[in-house]
């Protein structure tokens, strides 16, 4: 049987006084109490020390304490009867719909009276502005030749496509009489080969 | 005013009395439960007005909750878990507000202790400013010794309701109390 050291009475004090180990356990917590000053001293320490906190006075209650819990309690049953407005399908996402109307006001407010997005001819004299600004000494026709340029390109264009067209109509078959439908041809888009699909011709 | 027939019923019985909308009822078990309430909330909290409010707001959970009561627990479990689980909500609060008072406090400035206008020791008699020193020493201690002190030996609540309250197993719970019972012995040491 080994010695009980004194943590272990210390750790077991506790069942010792519950009367929860078992006699040969308890036995020899005794044995080693007799022999041991410091746990003589623990165990009657640990006896005042319940004995003073089993004599703790109870702290006070304020004399309003129910009176005000009550008070509370028909304050929350009033809340809980419905109101007379209650036809109003408002309370859940109240917040929501109120931060989302002043977003909106303030959204409006800030493009109505802010000089930057209100004035829209500013923004179309942007492009000059900014060449001006990033590069003073450009003058301010260069955009319009750019554009006339651009402009006569698109002529070209133009009348090319139109003179297709043309050779494309002339090149078509008198529709009158004829059954043949116009396929172009892999090597030019423009030319078409005649395919006839009337019946007696081969 | 409670109504004197309900004083020896049992608390299973208020309470279901109470479901069936029997107002009285919940007055007798505010009656039979505001004193211990307090002494428990204010114990471990080291504060007895706040404990007021939180046993306040305890009741009102009772009183919106009552149709969740079943007869599986004792109704003092079920009472002692909200207000313990309220105090401990509490006792985070002010945990996360003292270290973000303390964060901003500068260099210089000290640490003042705020003392607690509810006790005033020179006019206590030798046998509660022992008591009060020893319940300084338990306001010292982390929460999970405090609260099971606090209801074992204060409030003399058996090791079982202790552990339902808390829901704790039984072994930790008496090896908490024995733990914070030796802890605070060790504090006291030579001062008493």
């Amino acid at each position: 049987m080994s010695a009980v050291r004194c943590e272990d009475f210390e750790k077991a004090f506790a069942g010792f006084i519950r009367g929860e180990l078992d006699p040969a356990e308890k036995a020899r917590l005794e044995a080693h109490r007799r022999e041991c000053r410091h746990c003589q001293d623990f165990s009657r320490e640990a006896s005042e020390l319940r004995e003073v906190l089993h004599q703790t006075p109870e702290l006070e209650v304020s004399p309003y304490f129910t009176h005000q819990l009550m008070r509370e309690v028909k304050r929350m049953e009033q809340g809980k009867q419905k109101p007379e407005w209650d036809w109003f399908p408002l309370p859940r996402f109240a917040a929501l719909t109120t931060g989302f109307a002043v977003a909106l006001v303030l959204g409006i407010f800030f493009l109505r009276f802010n000089p930057q997005m209100s004035s829209t001819p500013s923004m179309v004299q942007s492009p000059g502005t900014i060449e001006d600004r990033i590069q003073p000494g450009i003058e301010r026709s260069a955009p319009k030749s750019a554009v006339n340029q651009t402009s006569g390109r698109f002529d070209e264009l133009f009348a090319e496509t139109e003179t297709r067209v043309d050779t494309i109509e002339h090149r078509l078959p008198e529709r009158a009489g004829s059954s043949s439908i116009a396929i172009p041809t892999d090597d030019d888009p423009w030319r078409i080969n005649q395919v006839s699909t009337s019946s007696g011709e081969p | 005013m409670t109504n004197p027939l309900l004083k020896d019923c049992s608390d299973e019985v208020l309470i279901s009395r109470f479901q069936n909308d029997d107002l009285s009822a919940f007055e007798e078990i505010v009656a039979r439960y505001q004193g211990q309430l307090i002494n428990f909330v204010g114990r471990l909290l080291n504060d007895r007005i706040t404990a007021e409010d939180i046993v306040q707001e305890t009741f009102l959970r009772v009183y919106r909750n009552k149709h969740r009561y079943k007869e599986i627990a004792k109704f003092s479990t079920w009472i002692y878990t909200i207000a313990g689980n309220l105090a401990r909500t509490e006792l985070r609060r002010l945990k996360i507000r003292n270290f973000f008072s303390i964060s901003q406090r500068g260099e210089g400035e000290k640490d003042y202790e705020i003392p607690d206008g509810s006790i005033d020791v020179e006019r206590q008699t030798e046998g509660n400013l022992v008591q009060e020193m020893v319940m300084k020493e338990i306001a010292k201690l982390p929460v999970y010794f405090r609260e099971v002190i606090i209801l074992r030996d204060v409030q003399d609540l058996s090791y079982e309701e202790i552990s339902k309250i808390l829901n704790v197993p039984l072994g930790t719970v008496k090896s908490r109390v024995n733990r914070g019972r030796t802890q605070i012995q060790k504090q006291l040491k030579g001062k008493i």
